[in-house]
């Protein structure tokens, strides 16, 4: 009897534990399945397999790979990387011919603790993780000791040892990276510099007839900014701001002057420091720039620092002497409305109902060298009030030697060139040309890079207008002394014109952009302060008064070339446009809020905007409702059968070779978006990801996408091989995991601002092409790069993954970038679109700018890329557009990018990091595309997608707008690497992964373990109750 | 009551322990309807069949009580990690503050001792006389 009742409780007790691991298991199953595109990148794993049910023998690579190895495609970048990070590398002092180092008689000693730790690249999107096994990471020493210099080790030891330590930053980095939101600006940083204790009597005799190489760095990172305000989070250590030299940085060069033949700085950072000191320094002999270079770039710098490259690069910004000069300055940084709860203004912001945050870009067109230099040219020419003390970093009258230590565009080389501008030609409309003569008069061979400036007519009080713009630029191969070359610099019109808010133009409509009549100078320089100084120059008939950076710079009003435009032009390239950005001006939404910066007045655009109260009409974006889902329409089409596929979008001439994609305005692009089911268009919509899930419909199978500006990121591809499975090995580019290169990491490359400062289009356009290697290498489609937004300020801690303060730069490097890899069919997405410029609560702040502003700096970054369509895709950005999520803001991704500029790629938005800001309903009727997410959805308050299908189907207009989204997308995925393997014959087959059949055999394990329990359970209790009955009859008794 | 044994009282204290879980889980950053219903299924089932033992109405199900309820509290636990996914994702990563994760935690370990409990209390006898 006791031993029935016992087996009957552990009966019970295996059944509670089946039981509660069947829960699980289940549970369990649903988390997997949901992230299951997740777990396979992951893994190298895969839901579906193509099958060609034809011959077989159709050639299905559209899209070729130059290279017969894995290995050779790694050669080739790590190469590149070394070429880019060398010609990115910018000399901005050398007195005494202190470089190049003679690594044969001269020993070099590193200093800094930060030489120790530099900085590669950033954290998350652009960091720098290689494979473990046969990849290197090349820091400084390994690069130098590669390259054959005499390191003296006594430093490195120190710099190793347990005792500094404590200082480091980690792996390069002290940032400290954020998704959440924040509510006061980030209050510490840590430089990783080491006081001058450390530094004992023998290891600083050991550097005493040695070269110094001083570090200088600060790092990079996504969700991370700097703040002038910071503190320094290193021990013992201060200084004024982050970007300025700390005080254990300003003792250790101290220590490196006094105990070395020659003392050379070295800057390892993508944010401009404060470095005028060092610049007037006499006991420092050169200040060289590098970036942050990859993993492979401080082989290339040290090239530069052995003379084995002359160094050719140019700064992508302006070095000021007070980091927080610029007006933009005045506004950057955390603020917050004063009430924009969603409940109405009457219920208080409190700790668990706080408002949202903004950021008013007062300084309008004068961003970067457009301030410095504009306000120069009128402190010269004496107006706007351009020498009052406000906006000055010293306090009393403004004057730019004080401003400015290093102009965009500078740098010198180890040898001397001259740059005649020989011709400009105009054509309003067309495409224009000058032609500039390089000539090498120094004693070293060397590359230059001449850059071709503008100055276009300026009424005073009339439009703003910057007093010097960079239009364009070419760079000549390696000259030989006294070698002469002509360079030809292509631009056209548009990139200097104006916009006017108040034009109004023939057809009526509001907004253009004007070419006013007058004299436009055109000339070259060494950066854009010297070429304004020949403007002036020749404008004035004088150089009195003129300032220049260095003793290198040439004032030469000869090197000026006049055009005269005899009639304004307001028409010519106002196609399609007027106003759109209206509601991002915050004048516009609460009059007479911000006073913005005007070179009519200098003395103006200084106040800090840090509260607004946002009306009725701007809650309305804050609400996260810009579109209601309501019953319209008669419907729309879903699954229509026409019998086609992607495949038959593409255009193959008699040979078979492929020869692009058919028409956006043939009819087979609605066919096939019509083919699809509804079920599928959601899914593309809400489940867009770092891939795009399979579309059976129309056998378009899953495609891979992934960041970044350096490569695809390590962490999230992590090697070549993942991206395959077993049934694609048959193409020539596939790469098992066996392969002895198949883990290694493909984000080798520098990072964007040295890229930009090459200032070669060649290398550039390298860049593409090699980043479409990897794409074919390690099947990927798509790569979420280049990063186009402008360097608003200094403290944007992402500004590595942007290319330039400067959008004509930017445009230009991006537009190379892009052409080389599409052309070898990866397809690049430029982000983050628009106006991403700081990354404190970049999720959901709310960015306000003047219309001049936004379309003459940041848009027309990435005005370029997409009018040319050089790019297949977009991704949007976090922040608002005013009050507006801008990836739904179809002013801009519309009426502008579509309509005006005529982009046919297609969006995606960044990461879902708010999935209420971020929705799928208002970004699909804003004319956004996918919504890069796995399950964000799940957790916001209007839900899935999917749950609101229903609601979905009754709304043709927001069907409608689905389907002209989803158009662009299979547009350009047609002409894209995707398609490699895919044929007429091809059919998509869905797998479970092993991992899947892992658990659903293990669903099943505990199920019939549980029901197996239950019933030998049931069963000994039955027996045992028919026992106590029999018992009892017999007058037994229960115990 | 007297006749209860030593398993009884590890359900009871289960059941505490999901009701524990209903006053923790609001504390989790996103949060499924779901969840809620385990928990307070589990609790409910405990608090009638207590009813029901204490008016001596029927003592059947006493035996299947805690399987049942180990059960729910596996599920509850399961799913409430579903919705959480990403954001422990970015606290891995160091992109997200801990603080936003320990809410699920806490939850976790009410959901988890409940289940262990209920799985103890399974193996033990809920009356003595049973």
């Amino acid at each position: 009897m006791k031993g029935n009742k016992k087996s009957g409780t552990v009966w019970r007790g295996l059944t509670s534990i089946t039981a509660s691991l069947l829960a699980i298991m289940v549970g369990g199953t649903g988390i997997v399945n949901v992230n299951a595109a997740f777990i396979n990148s992951r893994l190298g794993t895969s839901n579906y397999k193509y099958i060609d049910e034809g011959d077989g023998t159709s050639d299905s690579t559209y899209f070729k790979s130059d290279y017969t190895s894995l290995s050779d495609v790694i050669d080739a970048k790590n190469a590149l990387a070394e070429q880019i990070a060398a010609e990115g590398t910018v000399l901005l002092k050398n007195d005494n011919q202190a470089l190049p180092i003679n690594t044969k008689s001269e020993k070099v000693t590193l200093w800094g603790l930060n030489s120790h730790n530099p900085t590669l690249g950033g954290m998350i999107g652009s960091s720098t993780a290689v494979a473990e096994d046969g990849q290197t990471a090349y820091s400084l020493e390994a690069a130098l000791a590669a390259k054959g210099f005499d390191v003296n080790q006594k430093m490195i030891d120190l710099y190793s040892s347990d005792a500094v330590t404590a200082y480091a930053r980690k792996g390069g980095h002290a940032l400290q990276p954020s998704f959440g939101p924040i509510y006061e600006n980030p209050s510490a940083y840590g430089v990783g510099e080491a006081p001058a204790s450390i530094y004992t009597d023998d290891v600083l005799s050991s550097a005493d007839q040695t070269a110094a190489i001083v570090v200088i760095s600060r790092d990079s990172s996504e969700a991370a900014d700097y703040n002038p305000g910071m503190k320094n989070a290193t021990e013992g250590d201060s200084f004024t701001t982050p970007l300025a030299l700390s005080d254990y940085e300003k003792s250790m060069i101290a220590l490196a002057k006094k105990h070395s033949t020659k003392v050379i700085v070295m800057i390892n950072a993508s944010n401009a420091l404060e470095i005028d000191e060092l610049k007037k320094d006499s006991e420092i002999d050169s200040i060289v720039w590098v970036g942050d270079p990859g993993v492979n770039g401080f082989l290339g710098v040290a090239d530069v620092l052995d003379g084995t490259e002359n160094p050719s690069g140019h700064l992508t910004d302006t070095y000021a002497v007070d980091s927080t000069s610029s007006p933009a300055m005045t506004n950057f940084g955390v603020y917050n409305y004063t009430n924009n709860s969603a409940s109405g203004a009457a219920d208080a912001m409190n700790a668990d109902n706080k408002s949202d945050w903004f950021v008013v870009e007062s300084e309008g067109i004068y961003t970067g060298y457009k301030y410095y230099e504009t306000r120069y040219e009128d402190s010269v020419l004496g107006k706007g009030s351009a020498t009052a003390a406000d906006g000055s970093s010293t306090g009393s009258a403004w004057n730019y030697a004080s401003e400015v230590s290093y102009p965009f565009g500078y740098g010198i080389s180890y040898t001397t060139f001259s740059q005649q501008l020989e011709s400009v030609d105009v054509k309003v409309g067309g495409d224009s040309t000058a032609k500039v003569k390089v000539t090498n008069t120094g004693s070293v061979a060397g590359k230059s890079a001449a850059q071709l400036y503008v100055q276009v007519p300026y009424t005073e009080g009339g439009l703003e207008k910057s007093s010097i713009q960079l239009v364009g630029y070419a760079k000549t191969d390696v000259l030989k002394p006294g070698e002469s070359a002509e360079l030809t610099i292509s631009f056209t019109a548009d990139l200097f014109a104006s916009y006017d808010e108040t034009a109004v133009k023939a057809d009526g409509t509001e907004g253009a952009w004007v070419l006013e009549a007058g004299d436009y100078y055109f000339t070259v320089g060494n950066g854009a302060h010297e070429a304004l100084n020949n403007v002036i120059a020749d404008k004035t008939g004088s150089t009195d008064r003129l300032v220049s950076t260095t003793a290198q710079d040439t004032i030469d009003a000869a090197n000026v070339q006049k055009w005269n435009l005899a009639q304004t032009d307001m028409e010519t390239y106002s196609a399609n446009v007027q106003n759109q950005l209206q509601d991002m001006d915050i004048n516009k939404q609460i009059p007479g809020t911000v006073e913005y910066t005007t070179r009519s007045d200098w003395t103006k655009g200084w106040k800090t905007i840090d509260a607004i109260t946002p009306t009725d009409d701007m809650m309305v974006g804050l609400n996260n409702s810009l579109y209601e889902l309501t019953a319209n329409g008669d419907g729309a089409a879903w699954g229509v059968d026409s019998g086609v596929t992607i495949f038959d979008a593409m255009n193959f001439d008699d040979s078979g070779k492929f020869t692009g994609v058919k028409a956006l305005n043939d009819p087979i692009w609605d066919q096939l978006v019509n083919q699809m089911t509804l079920d599928e268009a959601i899914q593309f919509i809400e489940k867009g990801g770092d891939d795009v899930e399979n579309i059976d419909s129309i056998m378009l199978g899953r495609t891979y996408a992934n960041d970044g500006p350096l490569g695809f990121t390590y962490d999230q591809v992590s090697g070549y091989y993942m991206r395959w499975s077993k049934s694609m090995s048959s193409e020539a580019t596939y790469v098992a995991q066996t392969d002895d290169k198949a883990d290694y990491s493909m984000n080798t490359m520098p990072t964007d601002p040295v890229v930009a400062a090459t200032f070669n289009a060649d290398l550039q356009t390298q860049e593409g092409d090699l980043f479409a290697e990897d794409g074919l290498w390690s099947n990927e489609s798509s790569l979420f790069a280049p990063g186009m937004n402008i360097h608003r300020t200094p403290y944007n801690a992402r500004n590595h993954e942007y290319y330039s303060e400067d959008p004509v730069l930017t445009s230009a490097a991006g537009i190379a970038v892009c052409k080389g890899a599409e052309a070898k069919g990866l397809e690049m997405e430029p982000k983050h679109f628009a106006f991403n410029h700081q990354e404190s609560n970049r999720s959901g702040v709310s960015t306000f700018i003047s219309e001049q502003g936004a379309r003459e700096t940041e848009l027309r970054a990435f005005q370029g890329v997409m009018s040319s369509n050089s790019c297949s895709g977009i991704m949007t950005a976090f922040n608002r557009a005013g009050t507006k999520f801008v990836g739904a803001y179809s002013n801009l991704l519309i009426n502008i990018a579509r309509n005006e500029w005529g982009y046919e790629g297609w969006y995606n938005t960044d990461m879902i990091n708010g999935a209420d800001y971020m929705n799928w309903r208002d970004i699909t009727a804003g004319g956004g595309g996918n919504c890069l997410t796995t399950s964000a959805y799940d957790t916001s308050k209007l839900g899935t997608m999917a749950a609101s299908k229903d609601k979905i189907a009754k709304d043709t207009k927001f069907q409608q707008m689905m389907k002209y989204n989803i158009k662009f997308f299979l547009y350009q995925m047609a002409d894209s690497n995707a398609m490699n393997g895919t044929t007429s014959t091809t059919v998509i087959r869905h797998v479970l992964t092993w991992y899947q059949i892992l658990i659903y055999s293990l669903d099943a394990v505990f199920t019939v373990l549980t029901v197996l329990f239950i019933a030998i359970g049931l069963k000994k209790s039955r027996k045992s109750s028919i026992k106590v009955e029999t018992m009892t009859d017999q007058g037994g008794e229960i115990r | 009551m007297k006749e209860k044994a030593t398993g009884f009282y590890f359900t009871l204290a289960a059941a505490l322990l999901s009701i524990a879980g209903l006053v923790l889980y609001p504390g989790v950053m996103y949060r499924l309807t779901i969840v809620y219903v385990f928990c307070a299924a589990a609790a409910m089932l405990t608090l009638i069949t207590v009813i029901c033992a204490i008016k001596g109405i029927h003592r059947a199900v006493f035996g299947a009580l805690p399987v049942i309820n180990a059960a729910l509290m596996a599920s509850a636990g399961a799913w409430a990690v579903s919705l959480m996914v990403n954001q422990i994702g970015y606290v891995i990563a160091e992109l997200d503050d801990k603080s936003t994760i320990m809410g699920l935690i806490y939850f976790e370990i009410a959901a988890v001792l409940a289940m262990l409990l209920n799985i103890i209390a399974s193996f033990m006898k809920q009356e003595k006389n049973a």
